[in-house]
């Protein structure tokens, strides 16, 4: 009960300071504007209860978009009362894409779950929203605890201002994976698993793989800003600079690795993109047996050997004149700011995550896992070749970098696809468009960076 | 006096009369409609109207800014420009479409023939199916190589366009699939109207001579201008209001070609997490909605007649 109240407080601290020069804060506004007196009332009657200490109920919240994704994080809750009969965990499931508006609103309205997971990519949006409570001091505390254990780019990736705000479950640097069958139908040498090939490598390749006639490509690329950016890393550029206060797609660098990837789209070797609206346009494609290589996360395993009839494997990115360089993204749970059982929730945290949990999230296909001593479950095949990720993981083969992002990041992301998707499609040059995104990326980085002066 | 009658009637505890009991009555059938109204969109547009001047994150709390969002609205935001251009391009086409449809499949549909229910209920099929997974069969329909309409236009030597990635034609595309959705809805209503024209007045113009057109121009329309202004009212409302095919087949590209008025206010509402911004939108969607509605009334006394 006591550190209930102190986690508490410690929102209400940070709250107020984030909204420190403002004229009211969100809960006078709300009463004001007169939604605030029904809706606190009735959502604020749903966030009282609970008992303290290291035992009692727990809310966790979770993303899931089929019975048998439910099926294993319940098995998991279950797993909690079973090592720790005093708590209980209630298991609250939504789709991935509803979440994050399921999430914004249960914050808002102060009724969010005891334990709330988390991507990688929205962690610095919702980290400074106040969404999750630092685990430092329960690390700290916990001398039986290694965090060590969990490898470096998710620790990271789910770190805010060097502060870790939740124990990760899986981690996915993006890899290559290549259909087998269509390499043999070429003649062509599959790309080495140790040695990632060169950029004039890949694009050879991928020429020697297309047959326009047979609609069969040697490459495919989703029409996203997230997929361009392992080439701009690879070609030594970056979207942002390291203070996080200008754009920097304009350089030199970032403007010639773009252009190399969305050059294989204009000059038909990769495949042409035909829908702007489906998020798994690329992965689709190539299930359908007619693409050569894709880049993508290692969380695909499973929906590749669901989904296609051919013979594929993985292997490290390409190589561009910085080298292999490789975003690497997962998810993980924290502890609500708001939560009256911070400590219960720690506690079950740690099962959620410890490496027999993760043990059976890998056995189900739940991508690739986010601690060291969990990955030798990662047997199955194929893919042959899935060492590579570990490899990679742990800097033997080119390098992994978190991807980082900032606190205004889902407006970039929509601002992104809206203006790069000419250019996917051929009808704008990347030059004409950077000048486009430039400024308006560089005035959401200043809004960024108001947004963490208030905060601090 | 009035007022001794009535106190002492209260004093006696006389019961109630009718009109009280049926007042009572039509209260408590209302309340569970005006409850749900109340808190799911009184209250809500009421909080939109105050919203839309405020700047909102919405976790990171609220603070006053005035006119603020709809300067930049209408000074520097393309996207709100081009949304608001292609809100008024999809209804200017769409609504004059499906209510020219819906008219003529009414027509064709008003028959005493066998089986002529099958045909009314065929119509009205893509209305009552969910818009989402129409949008997707469509998205099928519309691909560039394999799709059903570039494929019928390659038996005739026509090289179809790449529907919905090509800037040019995504709004058409989109157009013409909410009109096939939409159009059984105006024929039900139309349908309803063409049923209540007395057959007398038809007669008496046979007698007197009238062609089947002269009838249409004559008897029909002018009779079933009533129906026709309640359908176009209600079709400009939902076209405004265009979301979910943007979102499903376009999400909104290329650029900002199918970004309408509603998808730009879920994108900033609930993807940028600016709902200050987004209920500012909301309330210039509202009031060109109202104002749209408001010409239309006046303009009603010129051509709709109510005998």
């Amino acid at each position: 009960m006591v550190s209930g109240r102190r986690a508490r407080g410690g929102r209400t601290e940070r709250l107020s300071a984030v909204i420190a020069g403002r004229a009211m804060n969100r809960r006078d506004f709300l009463r004001m504007s007169g939604a605030g007196l029904a809706g606190v009332g009735l959502l604020g009657a749903a966030a009282c209860g609970g008992g303290g200490g290291t035992s009692g109920q727990l809310r966790w919240s979770m993303w899931s978009d089929t019975p048998e994704e439910t099926k294993v994080w319940k098995g998991l809750a279950e797993d909690v009362h079973k090592k720790n009969p005093d708590i209980t965990v209630k298991l609250e499931t939504v789709t991935f894409a509803d979440y994050w508006d399921k999430l914004s609103t249960q914050i808002a309205s102060e009724n969010e779950a005891d334990i709330v997971a988390m991507q990688s990519l929205r962690m610095p949006e919702f980290a400074v929203r106040g969404a999750l409570q630092s685990l430092q001091p329960f690390i700290e505390d916990d001398s039986g605890f290694d965090v060590e254990d969990f490898f470096g780019p998710i620790r990271d990736g789910l770190s805010s201002e060097g502060e870790l705000y939740a124990l990760g479950y899986d981690i996915g640097p993006i890899i290559l994976y290549y259909n087998k069958d269509l390499f043999n139908k070429a003649g062509v040498e599959p790309p080495s698993p140790d040695e990632p090939m060169s950029w004039d490598d890949f694009r050879g390749t991928a020429e020697q793989l297309t047959d326009r006639g047979a609609k069969e490509y040697g490459f495919v690329t989703q029409p996203v800003f997230d997929s361009i950016v392992p080439w701009i890393w690879s070609g030594g550029g970056d979207y942002m600079n390291a203070a996080q206060t200008k754009c920097t797609l304009d350089t030199a660098e970032s403007i010639a690795a773009i252009e190399f990837v969305i050059s294989m789209i204009t000059d038909g070797i990769a495949a042409p993109v035909t829908d702007l609206a489906n998020t798994s346009f690329a992965i689709e494609e190539f299930f359908s047996g007619k693409i050569g290589m894709h880049i993508d996360g290692p969380w695909q395993f499973i929906n590749i050997k669901e989904n296609s009839d051919f013979e594929w494997d993985v292997a490290p990115l390409p190589a561009g004149p910085a080298g292999s360089v490789t975003p690497a993204a997962g998810s993980g749970f924290g502890i609500s700011n708001t939560t009256e059982n911070a400590d219960a929730a720690w506690e079950a945290l740690k099962i959620l995550t410890s490496t027999s949990s993760l043990e059976k999230l890998v056995k189900a296909g739940r991508g690739y896992p986010a601690r060291e001593s969990a990955v030798p479950t990662f047997e199955n095949p194929p893919p042959d070749n899935v060492d590579v990720v570990q490899k990679i993981l742990v800097s033997d083969i080119g390098e992994a970098r978190p991807f980082v992002t900032t606190t205004t990041w889902q407006e970039t992301t929509v601002m992104m696809g809206r203006d790069f998707s000419p250019v996917f499609l051929g009808k704008q040059s990347v030059e004409d468009v950077v000048d486009k995104v430039k400024p308006q990326f560089d005035e959401l980085l200043k809004e960024h960076q108001e947004i963490l002066e208030k905060q601090s | 006096m009035a007022g001794t009658a009535r106190t002492g009637r209260t004093s006696e505890k006389v019961p109630w009369t009718k009109r009280e009991h049926e007042g009572l009555a039509a209260g408590l059938f209302l309340l569970p409609n005006l409850i749900g109204f109340l808190i799911f969109t009184a209250i809500p547009v009421g909080a939109a109207f105050v919203l839309a001047f405020y700047d909102y994150d919405l976790l990171l709390g609220a603070s006053w800014a005035g006119l603020e969002n709809f300067r930049e609205m209408f000074t520097t935001d393309e996207v709100f420009r081009a949304a608001l251009f292609n809100t008024v391009y999809f209804t200017a086409v769409s609504v004059p479409l499906s209510v020219v449809l819906g008219l003529v499949t009414a027509m064709l549909v008003n028959q005493a023939l066998r089986g002529i229910v099958i045909f009314r209920s065929i119509f009205l099929l893509p209305y009552v199916t969910v818009t989402v997974a129409l949008s997707l069969v469509w998205k099928w329909i519309y691909l560039p190589d394999i799709g059903l309409i570039n494929s019928v236009l390659g038996v005739f030597g026509i090289d179809g366009p790449p529907w919905l990635t090509s800037g040019t034609w995504a709004m058409p595309a989109l157009i013409l699939m909410s009109v096939w959705k939409g159009f059984g809805y105006n024929m039900v209503i139309f349908l309803a109207g063409l049923q209540s024209i007395p057959d007398h007045l038809y007669d008496a113009a046979k007698v007197d001579g009238a062609t089947a057109w002269r009838r249409f121009l004559n008897v029909t329309l002018p009779l079933l201008s009533p129906t026709t202004f309640f359908v176009v009212v209600i079709s400009v409302i939902s076209s405004f209001q265009v979301f979910d095919q943007a979102l499903i087949m376009t999400n909104g590209g290329p650029g900002t070609a199918t970004t309408t008025l509603v998808l730009y206010i879920y994108q900033k509402g609930f993807q940028s997490f600016d709902m200050g911004y987004a209920a500012a939108v909301a309330l210039v969607l509202f009031a060109a909605i109202f104002v749209f509605t408001v010409i239309q009334f006046m303009f009603q006394r010129r051509w709709v007649t109510y005998d």
